[in-house]
């Protein structure tokens, strides 16, 4: 069989199967509440496994796989940030955010708060977000399907765009949440099916690989340093990816899906199940990488580390030019592109979600629009977000955007899981506050980046790479000060009523 | 919306209320100081991270791994004692539940 065939064989059979799905999707997408939670259809177990498929993107996937052959035991430290988030979802945020909000994180705020600052101002950090991350997704994802498949650049970025697109307009969130079911189940099938072939040449025992490793690349590679000098740095990163997680607008509308708050809690706990095994498995792909494949030929396919993965799975598939490795390789590829699109269509429907419910409807219309009219504008606000992606994407060729993630969570951090927490568990907390410790929050973690390293090279003015050890504490003082400084807002028995709902589910949006 | 005010003002609420609060925060932030002892052993006890436990694990690789253990223990004590907490908001909203249905 044509190797070259099997890949355009997967690749349309995703499409396919995908595609699919959005049309029956299509068929229940009538409302708000469909296209934004998808009519609060899904299961714990499916709002589970979307939330990691929205969650694991080619950037955890092929980027950390990467950072682990090319750096050993710095690599895997890194990734053990990426679940441990999850610890402040579901002890703080998922179950009050499921019982008193409706479709996106200002609906929280806004509950209890002036409605018209709280709303402009969240939705402007929610689109900030999910633009840093849209930028980062596309233009990754621009160079790894060039990279596997060989078709250009802008063709990449347009067919993920276009797919987004498709599945977003006509399948609203029930077709993306799908998508990303199938993604997180792709994703989990090849990675274990890696660790399966990885693990008999290593009779399953994890000491004879790490044993290789030293042997192949130094004892160095098993020790912390290789990548990170500077341990500030390190907790700073930290700090934003264990506090972000509950901040990211992507995930958090994910608990809008499911009808009760007990259902959001269970999916929680199987996106922790999936995530946490997930990077547990990678950390082995990428040491499997750096014996079999060698970070100089790593580096030599892609500098960023990111072509690891693929060049194992074709290693362990027999080696390049045989079927089975080209199969192999082309599988990986398959499951990326799946990955990619997944993630990029849960961005689109909570930018969208901002600008339409948040602002179109909330702020502009003051709540006055009608159904017919919300739905409509939600899905134009789609299409405009999707084809600005497209846009950015393209102009943003060759630029190095891995930065803009770990940005994004910074944001979520510095800006949203304060007025988040305090909107929920202080009474006192006011529209001030709120507003001020947004702004702040944001502004304070882009100006760091911005100095900082990652923009300014040598020249930086910011010694750190990530903001989040100046910027989510300036978040939380901001937001408490301001709320002390100013007069509590004349609302005193909304907190009653946002705090009865958040702990009972007395009255929340089914 | 005086039902809200009601249950808000109720002792079991208020109860209820302070229970959850007493055991999320204190594991929450305790949990959050220990993940950030991970990227300060790697950068100021590199020796200890360095060594061998057995094999050719470290005990860096180990202390890391062990952080997964803990995020699932902690979910797992978390559905366990959420439970506790749905059964005493059900018997306060209970009232004006029933009431709604009638």
């Amino acid at each position: 069989m044509d190797v070259h065939l099997f890949g355009i064989f997967l690749f349309v059979a995703i499409v396919g199967l995908t595609m699919y799905l959005t049309y029956r999707a299509s068929k229940r997408n009538k409302s708000t509440t469909d296209f934004y939670a998808a009519g609060r259809s899904l299961t714990g177990w499916q709002n589970g496994l979307a939330i990691a498929g929205d969650y694991l993107s080619a950037a955890s996937f092929l980027g950390i796989a990467g950072l682990v052959a090319l750096n050993g035991y710095d690599g895997f430290m890194y990734a053990v940030g990426w679940l441990m988030g999850y610890i402040v979802v579901l002890y703080i945020v998922a179950e009050p955010l499921r019982n008193s909000g409706k479709y996106t994180m200002a609906d929280v705020l806004a509950y209890r708060l002036k409605p018209i600052p709280v709303r402009t101002t969240a939705a402007i950090v929610t689109i900030v977000i999910s633009l840093f991350y849209m930028v980062a997704q596309m233009v990754g994802a621009g160079v790894i399907i060039q990279l596997l498949v060989g078709i250009p650049y802008e063709v990449s970025v347009l067919i993920i765009g276009v797919l987004m697109i498709i599945y977003v307009l006509f399948g609203g969130m029930l077709a993306t949440s799908w998508v990303q079911i199938i993604k997180a189940v792709l994703l989990m099938f090849a990675t274990i099916t890696v660790i399966l072939f990885l693990a008999f040449l290593y009779d399953f025992n994890p000491s004879q690989l790490f044993g290789a490793v030293a042997e192949t690349n130094g004892v160095k590679f098993l020790q912390p340093g290789l990548l990170y000098n500077n341990p500030i740095d390190l907790v700073s990163l930290g700090i934003a990816l264990v506090l972000g997680t509950a901040g990211l607008p992507h995930i958090l509308i994910r608990f809008y899906t499911v009808p009760s708050a007990q259902e959001a809690r269970k999916s929680v706990i199987w996106a922790m199940v999936l995530i946490g095994a997930f990077y547990v498995m990678i950390t082995f792909v990428g040491f499997g990488a750096a014996v079999h494949v060698g970070p100089e030929v790593i580096r030599a396919a892609d500098s960023g580390g990111n072509m690891a993965a693929p060049l194992l799975a074709q290693y362990l598939g027999g080696g390049a030019g045989t079927v089975g490795g080209e199969f192999f390789m082309a599988t990986i590829a398959a499951v990326s592109f799946a990955t990619i699109v997944a993630v990029v269509a849960g961005l689109v429907i909570t930018a969208s979600g901002a600008f339409a419910h948040d602002i179109y409807t909330n702020v502009i219309k003051r709540g006055q629009a009608d159904e017919k009219k919300q739905f409509r504008v939600a899905r134009n606000t789609a299409l405009v977000v999707g084809a600005a992606s497209i846009l950015i994407g393209v102009l943003a060729k060759g630029q190095n955007v891995a930065y803009l993630v770990a940005l994004a969570f910074a944001v979520a951090a510095s800006a949203n899981l304060p007025v988040i927490i305090f909107s929920i568990y202080w009474r006192r907390f006011n529209t001030t506050g709120a507003v001020a410790g947004m702004l702040v929050g944001l502004i304070s973690a882009v100006t760091l980046v911005m100095l900082g390293p990652s923009v300014m090279q040598e020249n930086a003015i910011f010694p750190l790479a990530n903001p989040g050890i100046i910027s989510v504490p300036l978040g939380f003082v901001t937001s408490v000060l301001f709320t002390l400084l100013s007069k509590p807002d004349p609302l005193d028995d909304k907190y009653d009523e946002l705090s009865v709902k958040a702990n009972t589910g007395l009255g929340t949006e089914t | 919306m005086e039902k809200y005010t009601a249950i808000a003002r109720s002792k079991e609420f208020k109860k209820l209320k302070r229970a959850k609060l007493v055991f999320i925060w204190p594991i929450v932030i305790l949990f959050l100081l220990y993940y950030l002892t991970l990227p300060l052993m790697a950068g100021y006890a590199r020796p200890l991270m360095s060594s061998f436990v057995t094999g050719h694990i470290t005990f860096g690789y180990l202390y890391g791994v062990f952080f997964y253990l803990v995020a699932w223990a902690l979910a797992y004590l978390y559905v366990r004692k959420a439970r506790k907490f749905d059964e005493r908001a059900r018997a306060i909203i209970d009232p004006y539940t029933r009431k709604k249905g009638a």
